[in-house]
């Protein structure tokens, strides 16, 4: 239903571009994993079981019909531009792919693995870290481009971050898209700080990644979103009064505690944000 | 705490995603309680105010997105749109009939062009 209303906002030539996108891309996909997998098989030296270190997530490959259309009409809709394949061309995930990186030695494998891969032609022009602690997500995603610049999104998993990151997915969804009221969408992100918490995913951050260069860092943390979106925080707020609860109180019910939302941001504008008082914050 | 009038709209710049820090569009939005976000959008291809909530939300609640979207206030809205877009900001209740005509016809993502 909503593919339906999506590519109803598209017209014929539109759709079409669509259509020849996705079978381009799959065309690159396929040359692309080629290339993956040879360049996993090159460092066996960083997983020598061979359980960890592999490409995954390959059915995902490809962006399909519905999650193009969105983006294309996100990317036609804000930017402006009326030439579909420029529009395309700017989307970086319709080619996507996952290798899954042991923890231990994560940051060397993944520099062998760009550096296998400029050696095979790719040109590595942006890396984006999602990793730190108290974040809601944990990542590094590399955009790469092909010798014909056909833009590919290559992310690095651990193994316990592509887990956390199945077990989310779905609230991220919740969090970031129309349907979800602010109340929704906090404690969404609330689930998925206590799904991580869990996991225990503070303890497990790779250690090294300023080996791998410059890159662009993606705080994610609870009181970054609500800096960047303060309304659906005072929403939420409302909300909480309105059942006579504190926010102290809604993270006991996500088995939360101030430190675990302030971890991502320490700063006295943060706590005064969320309303929240570190323990001996006060006397320092 | 107060209670978000229907005709409260808050506005926010939407940056080109090449970098170039240039303005392309604005978002004008409601979050009321017990409903879903309600936004309209300068359709910056197809020139003209349309109510697309499911556009809107990504731009304004997906971190991926925190450099391309600026808050604003209702005035430089106005400026913005007249000086870089050249057309004029909708008064509150044209945004609030935009939004409740999408809502209606469950437009998410802009009117169809088909």
């Amino acid at each position: 239903m909503a593919e339906q209303r999506i590519l109803a906002t598209l017209d014929a030539s539109q759709r079409s571009a669509l259509d020849a996108s996705i079978a381009e891309s799959e065309v690159v996909a396929t040359l692309v994993s080629r290339d993956l997998h040879d360049v996993v098989a090159s460092l066996s030296r960083f997983d020598p079981s061979g359980e960890h270190l592999k490409v995954v997530d390959e059915e995902f490959r490809v962006k399909g019909t519905a999650s193009l259309a969105r983006a294309f009409r996100e990317a036609a809709a804000f930017d402006g531009d009326v030439d579909s394949r420029a529009v395309l061309a700017r989307i970086k995930d319709r080619v996507r792919f996952s290798i899954q990186v042991p923890e231990d030695g994560y940051s060397a494998t993944v520099a062998a693995a760009l550096a296998a891969l400029r050696e095979r032609g790719y040109q590595v022009s942006e890396l984006v870290s999602f990793w730190g602690t108290g974040g809601r997500h944990n990542g590094l995603n590399v955009t790469l481009h092909d010798r014909n610049q056909f833009t590919i999104e290559l992310q690095f998993p651990t193994p316990l971050s592509r887990t956390i990151g199945k077990q989310t997915h779905a609230l991220y969804e919740i969090s970031r898209l129309k349907g979800g009221q602010a109340v929704e969408r906090v404690a969404a992100f609330l689930r998925i700080l206590e799904i991580n918490k869990a996991n225990g995913i503070t303890d497990h951050q790779p250690a090294g990644l300023e080996r791998l260069g410059e890159m662009r860092k993606v705080n994610t943390s609870l009181t970054r979103w609500i800096a960047k979106e303060p309304l659906v925080w005072e929403g939420y707020r409302r909300w909480l009064e309105r059942n006579g609860m504190t926010f102290e109180q809604a993270l006991e019910h996500h088995g939360l505690t101030p430190q675990d939302v302030l971890d991502g941001d320490r700063s006295d504008a943060a706590s005064e944000r969320l309303g929240l008082q570190l323990p001996g914050r006060a006397e320092e | 705490m107060q209670q978000v009038n229907d005709l409260d709209f808050s506005y926010r710049a939407v940056l080109k995603s090449d970098g170039s820090g240039r303005v392309t569009s604005l978002i004008a939005y409601q979050v009321l309680d017990d409903r879903p976000l309600r936004a309209v959008i300068w359709d910056a291809q197809h020139r003209e105010w349309v109510s697309a909530p499911e556009l809107a939300a990504p731009l304004l609640y997906d971190e991926r997105n925190g450099d391309r979207v600026q808050i604003i206030d209702r005035a430089e809205a106005e400026t913005i749109a007249r000086q870089s877009l050249s057309t004029e900001l909708p008064e509150t209740e044209a945004l609030a009939a935009i939004s409740d005509e999408g809502e209606r016809m469950s437009w998410d993502f802009g009117p169809p062009r088909q």
